[in-house]
């Protein structure tokens, strides 16, 4: 799990210093937002003057499924007072997430080991930021070695790990023909909302039970 | 060292919004419980967030973007690794828009 994280770390930092970010502003964002998905997201259209409103709203939508898994978690960890709980819930991420909540499967019974699980990505997480950061100054025109298209790549190997029945394709379609048509309709990156508001509403609608929201990627927090 | 004011709004209101969730589903479920219909649906939010990225930088792209996606798709599923999916992704679309 550890190297997964460093890798996709790796590859933040690197992009996010492609796309401008300061060292600064790339260290401050992991330390804060701290969620890879969303913010490789709003790399993306990190280009000044910054679309602010739109790049907080994928956000929100990326991270809403974050909810769950501090849903899922309540039962384990309402043991300990809040005010230790809610400061540790900053560093609750997918892979550390699943890793604990698997080990309570087979009888952890430790509060410990759910935040340890999750630090443990965090721990693997920022110093690879700072490498990749630093690495990055040495790529040279990013579109010349298709690295351009690197974010697309990581989009869509992220939605292929999160595969799980073939039911997933009705939403994921539904979502794709609507930010096509937002895409050529609507200025700016607001086909990303359009889109995964139209995926929720298909899996709402339509969606089967019982199906866990699993980790996004192996890596990611 | 520098940061931009804007981009520190940004990512503000990015960490914002992101604890709110990590929080916010904790908090909530010592109050009510969520309907399984809503729960069912913010588990597709990610990934229709996702094929919402992924169509139109694809459509833009054109056949190197088909084909890159196509193959960062298989290489993913075959792998389960980031770093071998994007390299063959970049690498395809490298590749093709010499050719195409």
């Amino acid at each position: 799990m550890g190297i997964g994280v460093a890798v996709y770390g790796l590859v933040f930092g690197l992009l996010a210093r492609q796309m401008g970010l300061s060292f600064a502003e790339n260290l401050l964002m992991n330390l804060v937002v701290f969620a890879g998905a969303a913010q490789t997201a709003s790399l993306d259209s990190w280009s000044y003057p910054l679309p602010i409103l739109s790049i907080v709203a994928t956000t929100l939508l990326i991270n809403l499924r974050l909810i769950l898994l501090g849903a899922a978690a309540r039962p384990w960890l309402h043991h300990l007072p809040g005010r230790k709980v809610y400061p540790m819930l900053h560093v609750m991420a997918d892979e550390g997430w699943a890793v604990a909540m698997n080990a309570r499967r087979r009888g952890e019974r430790d509060i410990g080991f759910f935040f340890g699980a999750n630090l443990f990505v965090a721990v693997c997480w920022l110093p690879s930021i700072v490498v990749g950061h630093l690495v990055g100054g040495g790529v040279g025109d990013p579109a010349a070695v298709g690295l351009d298209f690197a974010f697309t790549t990581i989009f869509a190997a992220t939605l292929f790990s999160g595969y799980r029945t073939r039911f997933d394709l009705l939403p994921w379609g539904a979502a794709g023909g609507a930010a096509l048509l937002a895409w050529w309709l609507l200025p700016g990156t607001w086909y990303v909302l359009v889109g995964g508001i139209t995926g929720f509403a298909v899996g709402f609608t339509f969606g089967k039970p019982a199906l866990a929201p699993g980790p996004m990627i192996d890596g990611a927090p | 060292m520098t940061i931009h004011p804007s981009a520190m709004l940004a990512i503000a209101l990015m960490a914002v919004v992101t604890y709110a969730c990590r929080a916010g589903g904790y908090w909530l479920m010592g109050r009510v419980t969520m309907s399984p219909r809503v729960e069912i649906g913010l588990s597709y939010l990610p990934g229709a967030v996702l094929v919402s990225l992924v169509a139109p930088a694809m459509a833009e792209e054109g056949i190197p973007g088909v084909c890159a996606v196509a193959v960062t798709a298989i290489a993913m599923r075959k792998t389960n690794n980031l770093l071998i999916a994007m390299v063959t992704g970049i690498g395809t679309v490298w590749l093709v828009r010499q050719i195409v």
